[in-house]
């Protein structure tokens, strides 16, 4: 059962608490920004480039909130995210004269908090998550981002990417299929993959 | 909100698991920053509205007109008082209003020029404009103080005391410009200001003897066009003799972020408002300039910083 109503009741009341006292936006901060900040640093690779957009896009955000207003489900996400793609394309047409790297040569993020052990085991992940990545078309690559890192549901990606609903769910759902098939190449990934996917 | 892929979504368990995470200290200060933000972009909101209830104030009634009209009443005895007191008797010669006389090498007065008299700008509201109400707890600055008698306007003041400089046994100082010197002293306490006169002298001010209110002793809150910066080459100022009452002049106010930016040779400004030159108020020996048309701050967070200084040029317009 899809629990988005609930979670927009949940999400819109705190907006509204954030547009009325300033300390109120913390829990939206903390809610949105390891998603945001998942997002861009997928997009863009430099994790210091990742920071500086992502302040970026919640300054935007914060600037906006004022004059925000609920549409509906995931209409804030929607918005926040729609900051962050236009931020990230933004900073994609700055760097357009830098040599071009390919997504899998780009360098591995570190989480933090993490030990030296995991770091390696989440450095193989990310290896393998960002080769299968860049098999996809630009355009799947985004959608899978906002999907996975950015916690989107399908109605708030084709409010980002200023497409219709279903044709972000073809395009997805064709992006998913080529990934578990990417994925399962490898003998660890064909292991943990299995043909469902309950978030589309 | 749980995030976190189904168990049955292998494919977004294995996104999650390669997922880049923030650096919590840099999330934190973010966030704190972010927060600071929405406290001064709500402020900026209070002021707007204030600013606005009082432009559309609606016609008012009998019982409103009395109140606007004892208003109206205690403003123009106020107007009389001020000329009045400005055209009292001189102080005796030597009496510089309180202020030490310039001393120390470095920072002494140009040779040639009279003895300078401490000459702090007094900015003061026009009367009948309306002022930003101040913030719930913010203190407010309290009205200049004009005592004395006017002195002809000979332009040749160029000398600002700094009151907490006497206090620490300095004097006012009369440094030529351009400063050049990695020697500058110390500027004064936090809230006093750096003026630049239009000869291209830096003078030192109270933030008392400014019209606005402050937040913070250092954080002025002024009023200005956020529209229009303006860059004043300091290497060719103005000439302060051009200064005389009646004239129509524009203020400009920008924020030196480091001392050292008071070596560069031009430096941005922003315009403060428009005002006017009254006259010269001798008790203090300060210029009266009656602010004709201030405006609201949209960038008061770039003069906020309680290291900088401000800086204040004229520009006559009229």
């Amino acid at each position: 059962m899809d629990d988005f109503p609930t979670q927009h009741d949940d999400e819109q009341r705190l907006v509204r608490a954030a547009q009325h006292d300033p300390q109120q936006f913390r829990p939206v901060f903390q809610r949105f920004h390891p998603r945001v900040f998942a997002y861009v640093a997928s997009r863009v690779g430099s994790p210091d480039d990742a920071e500086d957009i992502t302040a970026e896009v919640f300054l935007r955000v914060v600037e906006g909130l004022g004059k925000f207003q609920d549409r509906g489900p995931g209409s804030f996400a929607g918005w926040v995210f729609r900051i962050a793609y236009h931020e990230v394309v933004r900073h994609a047409g700055r760097v357009k004269n830098r040599p071009a790297v390919p997504l899998d040569a780009l360098p591995d993020l570190p989480s933090h908090d993490l030990s030296p052990e995991d770091a390696a085991q989440q450095h193989d992940r990310t290896r393998t998550v960002r080769a299968a990545l860049a098999g996809l078309t630009p355009r799947q690559q985004e959608m899978v981002t906002l999907r996975y890192y950015g916690g989107l549901r399908n109605k708030e990606i084709a409010d980002v990417l200023g497409l219709d609903e279903r044709t972000v769910a073809a395009t997805l759902s064709r992006a998913l299929g080529q990934l578990r098939a990417l994925l399962t190449e490898t003998p660890e990934a064909a292991t943990a993959l299995q043909e469902t996917d309950p978030w589309t | 909100m749980d995030l976190t892929p189904p168990p049955n979504d292998p494919l977004g368990a294995a996104f999650e698991q390669a997922k880049p995470t923030p650096d919590p200290d840099r999330a934190q200060a973010l966030e704190d920053a972010l927060v600071a933000r929405l406290y001064e972009l709500k402020r900026q909101d209070q002021r707007k509205s204030t600013m606005q209830a009082s432009l559309t104030y609606p016609r008012p009634t009998t019982r409103a007109w009395s109140g606007f009209i004892t208003t109206a009443v205690t403003v123009a005895a106020f107007a009389l008082l001020t000329v009045a007191l400005a055209f009292q008797t001189p102080p005796p010669n030597g009496d510089n209003g309180g202020y030490a006389a310039p001393v120390n090498g470095d920072l002494s007065q140009r040779e040639g020029s009279p003895t300078p008299t401490p000459f702090p700008m007094t900015l003061i509201p026009e009367q009948g404009t309306p002022t930003p109400a101040p913030f719930e707890g913010q203190p407010t600055v309290p009205p200049p103080d004009i005592t004395a008698t006017p002195i002809p306007f000979d332009g040749t003041a160029l000398q600002l005391p700094c009151r907490q400089f006497e206090d620490l046994g300095a004097s006012p100082q009369t440094i030529p410009w351009p400063q050049t010197a990695p020697t500058m002293p110390a500027p004064c306490g936090d809230g006093e200001s750096f003026f630049i006169l239009p000869d291209g002298s830096r003078a030192i001010i109270r933030p008392t003897a400014l019209p606005f209110s402050t937040q913070e002793a250092a954080r002025p809150v002024i009023t200005f066009a956020a529209s229009r910066l303006v860059t004043l080459d300091l290497s060719a100022p103005l000439d302060i003799s051009q200064l005389s009452a009646g004239q129509t002049v524009v203020l400009y106010l920008p924020v030196l972020t480091s001392i050292n930016e008071l070596n560069r040779d031009s430096i941005e400004l922003v315009p403060v408002g428009v005002g006017r030159v009254t006259h010269r108020n001798p008790g203090t020996d300060s210029v009266v300039i009656l602010m004709t048309a201030p405006t609201q701050v949209e960038q008061i967070s770039r003069w906020t910083d309680p290291n900088s200084r401000s800086l204040i040029a004229v520009e006559v317009i009229e």
